[in-house]
C-alpha cells in the first residue's frame, strides 16, 4: 500500500478551509470530488471481493479435511471472520493506522465512521471514506486468520482457537501491520510490500507454523517413519475454494492501489489485475507440470496450492512487473509449494491444507522478488521478512503455549478419531452417509 | 415331517431325564415329549420311557436345486457382466460395492508428495442364485466377460444354497428365482 494513511488526516485538514469556501460559492466540481468517489468505490468493490475470499478459504479447507471434520472447519471459518470483524473495529484498525506514533506500537480505540451524509468539505477528499477504508482493511485481517485455521485443522479445539483469533486479529496483526502500512519503522526504512505478501500472508503463515508445532501432527499422520496421507473429503469444494480465492485476489491486490481517481491509478489497477491473474496461472501450471514429472501423475491438490502460491508471490509487487515478470515470479511460487509440502512432512510438521508453503514460503519469496521489478533493496526486504517472522512467530508461540497450558488446545485422542464434527459440534456436514 | 425318538432310561435317572425332556423341548420347535413310567418288570428294575416327537423344518423345499454364486469383479466390468448374464437368462442378482485384497495385496499411490499404500482395492461383489444346472454357464460367462488378463480381475465362489424362497408367494428353489 503506497499511500500512507498517516499523512492523510493532515492533508485533509489543510484542504478544509479551501473546500469550505468553494462550497459556499458553488457545489464541488467533479474534479474535486471525483477521486474521492472513485477511490471509495474501489475500496468497496475490492472489499467485497476480498470478503468473498472468506468463502474461498472455507471451501478450500472444507474440501481438504476429512468428512468427519468438515462441519467444524466451516464453523471455524465463519466464527473467525466474524470475530476478526469485531476485533478490528474494537482495536485493530486504529492500532494498525494510529496516525502519528513511535513507529513500533500504539494501541488504538474503536473505529468511528464518517457522519451520515458527510459533506464534501468534511470528507478526506484526497483519499476515501472511512467506512470503505475500514471495511477494506478489515477483510485483510480476516484472511490472515483464515490461513491459520487451515493449518491447524482436524485436531484443535474450537474455543482455544477462537481465543487465538481474537488476539491475532485484535493485537498481533495490527501491531505488525502498523510497522509497514501504518507508517511505522519498516515503511520509513523503505521496506516494500504492496498488498501483503509479508504483512498479511507470511504473518498468517508464521502464526500457523507456531500453532502446528505446538499442536503436533494428527494421529496416525507420521507412523514408523512413513507419511500417511489423509486425502481430503471433497476436491470439488477445494477447487471451487481456490477459484473463489483467485477471484478475491483481484480485490486484494487491485484495491491495494488505494486510489482510482486518475487515469494513472485506474490503469495501474488494471495492470495489477492482469499481473495477479498471470501469476496465479503460472503457479498452477508450474505445479501441474512438476507433479506430473515428479510423481508420474498430476496432483490436483498441489495444482490448487500452486495457483494460490502464485497469487501470494505476486502480492508484494503486483504493479511493477511485466506480464512475463508475473509469470516467472508466480511460477517459482508454484515450484516452492510442490517441494515445500513433502519437506514439511519430513519435519513432521502437519499442515492440513498446505497453508504454510502457500502463505509463508511463497510470501517470503514474493517479498524478495520485489527487488527484480519494484523499488526495494534486498537487505531491507530481508529485514522486513525477519522482523515480521520473529515478532509473529514468537508472539504466536507464546500464546499457543499459554493456551495449551491453561485450557488445552487439542481434543482427546478418541474425539480426534471420531471427528470434531460429532465430538465438538454434535452435528455432521454429511449426515446421510452414516444414517439410513 | 415328524420324527420320533424312544429311549429307555433307568428309573433312578428319572429326574435327570425330566430336565432333559425340557431341554429337548426348547431345542426342538413344536416338539412334545412324553414320559411314560414302565411297569416294574420281573427283574425289579423300574424304568421310564421317554418319547419325543419333534417337528423338523423342511430345509429342502420343492423344486430344482439352486446354487449360490459369489463373484468379485472389477467395477468397470459390472455393466458388461450384467448384460452377458441377462442374455443367458439370469433373472436377478445382488450387487455390492466392496473393498478387498487378493494375492497382489493392493498398490501404492501418491498424495501431496507422500506415497501411501492402497491396501483395499475397490471391487464389485455379485451374488447370484441360479438353478444348479445353470451354474456352470453362469461361471463361464462371468469369467469370460470380467477377464482383462491383468492382475485383479477377481474371483468366483460357488456354494450350494439350501433353499430359495420367494417372499411374495412362498414358492421355493427353482420356482422362486
Amino acid at each position: 500500500m503506497k499511500l500512507l494513511k498517516t499523512l492523510l488526516p493532515a492533508a485533509a485538514l489543510a484542504a478544509l478551509p479551501v473546500m469550505g469556501m468553494a462550497q459556499e460559492a458553488a457545489a464541488p466540481t467533479m474534479d474535486e470530488v471525483g477521486p474521492y468517489i472513485f477511490t471509495t468505490l474501489l475500496f468497496l468493490m475490492a472489499g467485497f471481493l476480498v470478503f468473498f475470499m472468506a468463502a474461498g478459504f472455507a471451501m478450500l479447507e472444507a474440501g481438504l479435511v476429512r468428512s468427519k471434520n468438515v462441519a467444524m472447519q466451516l464453523t471455524k471459518n465463519i466464527a473467525l471472520f466474524s470475530i476478526a470483524a469485531i476485533m478490528y473495529w474494537l482495536v485493530g484498525f486504529n492500532t494498525m493506522y494510529p496516525g502519528d506514533f513511535n513507529g513500533w506500537f500504539a494501541i488504538g480505540g474503536p473505529t468511528v465512521l464518517d457522519p451520515v451524509g458527510v459533506a464534501a468539505a468534511d470528507a478526506a477528499l484526497d483519499y476515501a471514506s472511512v467506512g470503505s477504508d475500514f471495511f477494506f482493511q478489515l477483510v485483510f485481517v480476516a484472511a490472515t486468520a483464515s490461513i491459520v485455521s487451515g493449518a491447524v485443522a482436524e485436531r484443535i479445539k474450537l474455543w482455544p482457537f477462537l481465543i487465538f483469533v481474537i488476539v491475532l486479529t485484535g493485537i498481533m496483526y495490527p501491531i505488525s501491520g502498523s510497522w509497514q502500512w501504518g507508517g511505522g519503522w519498516l515503511s520509513e526504512m523503505g521496506f516494500s510490500d504492496f498488498a501483503g505478501s509479508t504483512v498479511v500472508h507470511s504473518v498468517g503463515g508464521w502464526a500457523a507454523l507456531a500453532g502446528v508445532i505446538v499442536l503436533g501432527p494428527r494421529i496416525g499422520k507420521y507412523k514408523d517413519g512413513r507419511v500417511n496421507p489423509f486425502p481430503g473429503s471433497n476436491l470439488a469444494l477445494a477447487t471451487l475454494g481456490t477459484f473463489i480465492l483467485w477471484l478475491g485476489w483481484f480485490g486484494f491486490n487491485g484495491g491495494s492501489q488505494l486510489a482510482m481517481g486518475t487515469v494513472g491509478d485506474v490503469s495501474d489497477v488494471s495492470r495489477i489485475f492482469a499481473n495477479t491473474n498471470m501469476a496465479a496461472a503460472a503457479g498452477a501450471v508450474a505445479a501441474l507440470i512438476l507433479t506430473q514429472v515428479l510423481y508420474k501423475k498430476v496432483d490436483l491438490t498441489m495444482v490448487l496450492n500452486g495457483a494460490l502460491a502464485g497469487l501470494v508471490s505476486i502480492t508484494a509487487e503486483p504493479l511493477a512487473p511485466t506480464l512475463f515478470g508475473s509469470l516467472w515470479i508466480g511460477a517459482i511460487g508454484g515450484v516452492i509449494v510442490v517441494f515445500a509440502i513433502p519437506f514439511l512432512d519430513k519435519l513432521k510438521i502437519d499442515d492440513v491444507v498446505g497453508a504454510i508453503p502457500v502463505h509463508l514460503f511463497a510470501g517470503i519469496w514474493g517479498t524478495i522478488a520485489v527487488i527484480f521489478y519494484g523499488e526495494a533493496n534486498l537487505m531491507t526486504q530481508l529485514t522486513g521478512i525477519v522482523a515480521y517472522g520473529v515478532f509473529t512467530f514468537v508472539a504466536s508461540l507464546i500464546l499457543w503455549f499459554i493456551l495449551k497450558a491453561t485450557v488445552g488446545i487439542r481434543v482427546s485422542e478418541e474425539e480426534e478419531i471420531n471427528g470434531l464434527d460429532m465430538a465438538e459440534l454434535g452435528m455432521e456436514a454429511y449426515p446421510e452417509f452414516s444414517k439410513g | 415331517m415328524w420324527t420320533g425318538q424312544k429311549r429307555v432310561f433307568p428309573f433312578f435317572d428319572c429326574l435327570k431325564m425330566m430336565q432333559l425332556s425340557k431341554i429337548v423341548q426348547n431345542l426342538c420347535n413344536l416338539s412334545a415329549c412324553q414320559i411314560v413310567k414302565t411297569p416294574s418288570n420281573l427283574s425289579f428294575r423300574p424304568s421310564v420311557l421317554l418319547f419325543c416327537a419333534c417337528k423338523q423344518i423342511d430345509l429342502q423345499g420343492k423344486g430344482t436345486k439352486v446354487k449360490f454364486i459369489i463373484a468379485t469383479i472389477k467395477p468397470f466390468k459390472l455393466e458388461e457382466v450384467r448384460e452377458a448374464l441377462t442374455d443367458i437368462g439370469v433373472r436377478g442378482m445382488m450387487v455390492t460395492e466392496i473393498k478387498g485384497f487378493g494375492s497382489q495385496s493392493g498398490h501404492t499411490e501418491i498424495y501431496r508428495g507422500a506415497e501411501y499404500a492402497v491396501n483395499f482395492v475397490p471391487k464389485i461383489k455379485l451374488e447370484i442364485v441360479v438353478a444348479a444346472d445353470m451354474a456352470d454357464q453362469v461361471i463361464e460367462t462371468i469369467t469370460k466377460t470380467a477377464r482383462t488378463g491383468k492382475i485383479g480381475d477377481g474371483k468366483i465362489f460357488v456354494l450350494d444354497a439350501q433353499q430359495a424362497i420367494r417372499v411374495r408367494t412362498g414358492e421355493t428353489n427353482g420356482d422362486a428365482l
